[in-house]
């Protein structure tokens, strides 16, 4: 009976702990498919109204849009006509909603129903203390040109009148805009927020300037750390002892200690904000564990290839490339899958190093998307985006885990 | 025959003890030597990588950290102390590093209790044991970023896991003010921050625990077993002394991690509310990558924040200095 107390207490907080590991990766996959409504409404319900979204938008939205689209491009000469369009853009109330994000509030301008969700964030609203919806200011002031107008001075109506249609028109593009994002989601169907999150969120470019740069430093950094490794290993001469403490030494202190002056550095050089300087930078901090690794791996191999190699008339070079190279590929591949993982998730040197929007690598795309995503309280597209950044590695992790296991180890002793 | 030296040269080692090798001729000597060119040729592309984007910057941050520099002018010019100076007297800063040792007591405590309970529990190789050793390093492979976010997300208010649910319970958290949400909450702020950090990292600990157990000779384990020793005894007297130089490698690891937070306090928090979750490191950004950057004090934080990790780390070696399971004298 105590036997099976200890065992079962064992199992459930194992399974408690599984759970916890789980749960939040679980929870974001599922809400990813979610609207941010939904979200809200339930954080653990399934996903439903991006199912539902197959269907053509028929809802309180479309006739918000609808309602925008009818209105006339130019303002009407009449003070009449005018205040009719006033009284259409005031029956378009949106309905305001307030969120709270860390310290500040926040209103936010919700169109439509239950389908789609369409947001407007509102900065200059937020000190305003009164809510006055955009289509409702715009409203405000055609009320304000047609007093003008029926005040009879002509002049100050007609150049109110030119400015009113500036703002119908930025009106309408910026509800068209929101109308085809609305409309594009829900073609998507339940991959509605992976679309976004792919496209406008340019999440996808990121993607593939992540995996450019990755490719590129694994390209150059593996032939050149396997070379100082292979020397390092079997070329011992005085001082080469201390070029190996030297990388070693790359291992231990901290990348914030050097990246003001790095960040200088590369300013000087005109490679900031550049994805091939970033490259630079990625091979050159991935060299310490690189070398460190490759070192053991190639002191396995025994002397007596080299020599035989070389008496059989291979060259230096030649004994390394065609013989030893070849006989280290287990280690380059746990170097390699340990790299790559560390450089896709990469986020202070691409912090600091990248600056405008087409060149930011994956990390650095989530950090900007979570400030302009909280704005438009779009969380399922966040969280799309953050599964297309973990996806890849989840799937490596899940088909390596063993040699993962393997170089982990190896780092983590080093200490 | 490309080599004009021959095959018996490039067999040739290089002479040890000769002496030569410290003078700069000596140097030249061996790289006219088909060995020693064959060793110099490949060693440089890592060297002039490594030198270049690493240990030169690294050299010049403990210069720049003496001088005042400043995003707005070109000039450099040389303060001495001035930049630490500064940085003693400005109680952010102070604020800051608290709550990086804070973090460190934190982590110290909670990763070492659940890894050592979860690595001890994890020792059968049946396939559960296999399945839970592929899940507890599952969040370390994801970006910090990721895990930054998620969190985050968790601990929304609204839309979040937690609190919403409480809320509906009529339920409370201590220390959390369910109006200005979980990470919002002064108090408690930090501790989140912390469970998120122990979250992402705890499944490298317990590797690396799990490896240090299994490398635990089994006739020990057998013989406490024959004694008739329980299992929570076994744990305190064998276990637990013998892991002695593993703990000591898990303590290290986690002062060097704690002390490089940065990407989980600036994506959940930013260093709040009101400056409750503001790491070293964080501040040491906002210093220096704000519009108004101060690049000299920013890297005299850097500095600092190094020195106190090595500190950190020689307080843990003289800790864990001598074996415990040496015979006691």
């Amino acid at each position: 009976m105590k036997n099976f107390f200890s065992w079962a207490s064992k199992y459930v907080f194992l399974w408690i702990f599984i759970a916890v590991v789980i749960f939040p990766i679980g929870w974001m996959t599922l809400n990813s498919f979610k609207t941010t409504r939904e979200i809200q409404a339930n954080p653990w319900s399934l996903p439903q109204e991006l199912a539902a979204r197959k269907a053509p938008l028929k809802t309180a939205s479309t006739q918000l849009f609808d309602g925008i689209e009818a209105l006339p491009d130019t303002m009407p000469q009449s003070a009449a006509e005018m205040r009719e369009i006033a009284a259409l853009l005031r029956s378009l109330t949106l309905e305001p909603v307030i969120e709270r994000h860390g310290d500040q509030d926040f209103t936010i301008l919700e169109a439509g129903g239950a389908i789609p969700t369409i947001k407007l964030y509102a900065p200059e609203l937020r000190d305003a203390g009164t809510y006055v919806g955009r289509s409702d200011r715009v409203a405000l002031n055609i009320e304000n040109a047609a007093d003008t107008l029926e005040s009879g001075d002509l002049q100050r109506a007609n150049s109110l009148r030119g400015r009113l249609d500036d703002d119908i028109v930025d009106l309408k593009e910026d509800f068209n805009e929101l109308a085809g994002l609305a409309s594009g989601k829900a073609k998507q169907g339940i991959f509605g927020n992976y679309a976004e999150a792919w496209t406008t969120t340019k999440i996808g470019k990121a993607f593939f300037n992540s995996l450019f740069v990755s490719a590129l430093t694994m390209i150059i950094l593996i032939p050149v750390a396997a070379m100082a490794a292979y020397v390092l290993s079997k070329y011992k001469f005085r001082g080469s002892n201390s070029i190996f403490m030297l990388f070693l030494g790359g291992m231990m202190f901290p990348q914030f200690l050097v990246i003001v002056p790095l960040f200088l550095q590369m300013a000087k050089l005109g490679l900031d904000d550049n994805l091939w300087g970033l490259t630079i930078v990625y091979i050159a901090f991935s060299l310490p564990f690189t070398v460190f690794v490759l070192t053991g791996f190639f002191h396995q191999l025994p002397d007596e290839l080299i020599e035989a190699s070389m008496l059989d008339g291979c060259s230096h070079g030649r004994a390394f490339w065609k013989i030893m190279l070849p006989l280290a590929k287990p280690g380059l591949v746990v170097v390699t899958i340990f790299d790559v993982i560390g450089l896709w998730n990469e986020y202070n040197l691409a912090l600091v190093l990248i600056r405008s929007g087409e060149k930011y690598t994956l990390p650095k795309a989530l950090d900007s998307l979570q400030m302009t995503a909280q704005y438009l309280g779009d969380t399922g597209a966040l969280m799309a985006a953050m599964v297309i950044v973990i996806l890849p590695v989840l799937i490596v992790y899940w088909l390596l885990k063993e040699k993962i296991h393997e170089a982990m180890l190896a780092g983590a002793v080093k200490g | 025959m490309t080599s004009p030296a021959g095959p018996d040269d490039r067999l040739a080692k290089a002479p040890e003890n000769s002496g030569a090798f410290s003078k700069l001729s000596g140097l030249f000597a061996w790289v006219k030597t088909a060995r020693g060119r064959f060793a110099f040729i490949y060693l440089m592309p890592a060297l002039l990588l490594y030198g270049g984007f690493v240990l030169l910057p690294l050299a010049q941050s403990f210069r720049l950290s003496t001088y005042r520099f400043t995003g707005l002018s070109d000039k450099e010019e040389f303060v001495g102390l001035a930049n630490f100076k500064k940085l003693f007297s400005d109680k952010v800063f102070y604020e800051s590093l608290a709550n990086n040792v804070w973090l460190l007591i934190f982590s110290f405590a909670v990763i070492l209790f659940f890894a050592m309970l979860i690595a001890h529990a994890s020792q059968d190789e049946t396939r559960f044991g296999k399945f839970l050793r592929a899940v507890y390093l599952f969040p370390h492979v994801v970006s910090l970023v990721v895990v930054a976010m998620l969190w985050k997300a968790i601990y929304h208010p609204k839309q979040g896991m937690i609190q919403p649910a409480f809320e509906n319970q009529g339920w409370t958290i201590p220390g959390v003010d369910f109006k200005l949400g979980i990470l919002g909450s002064p108090d408690s702020a930090l501790m989140w921050v912390g469970f998120s950090f122990v979250w992402y990292a705890l499944g490298f600990y317990i590797m690396v625990l799990a490896a240090g157990i299994r490398s635990i000779p089994e006739e020990v384990k057998e013989a406490a077993a024959l004694d008739g020793a329980s299992g929570l005894f076994r744990f305190g007297k064998i276990t637990w002394p013998l892991l002695w130089s593993v703990r000591r490698i898990v303590v290290i690891h986690i002062s060097i991690a704690v002390m490089n937070t940065f990407a989980l306090v600036r994506l959940m928090t930013d260093g709040g509310p009101n400056r409750a979750t503001e790491v070293t490191l964080s501040y040491l950004y906002k210093r220096g990558f704000s519009p108004d950057s101060f690049y000299g004090e920013a890297t005299a934080i850097g500095v600092v924040n190094f020195l106190v990790a090595l500190a950190v780390t020689g307080i843990v070696i003289l800790v864990f200095r001598r074996d415990p399971t040496e015979a006691r004298r």
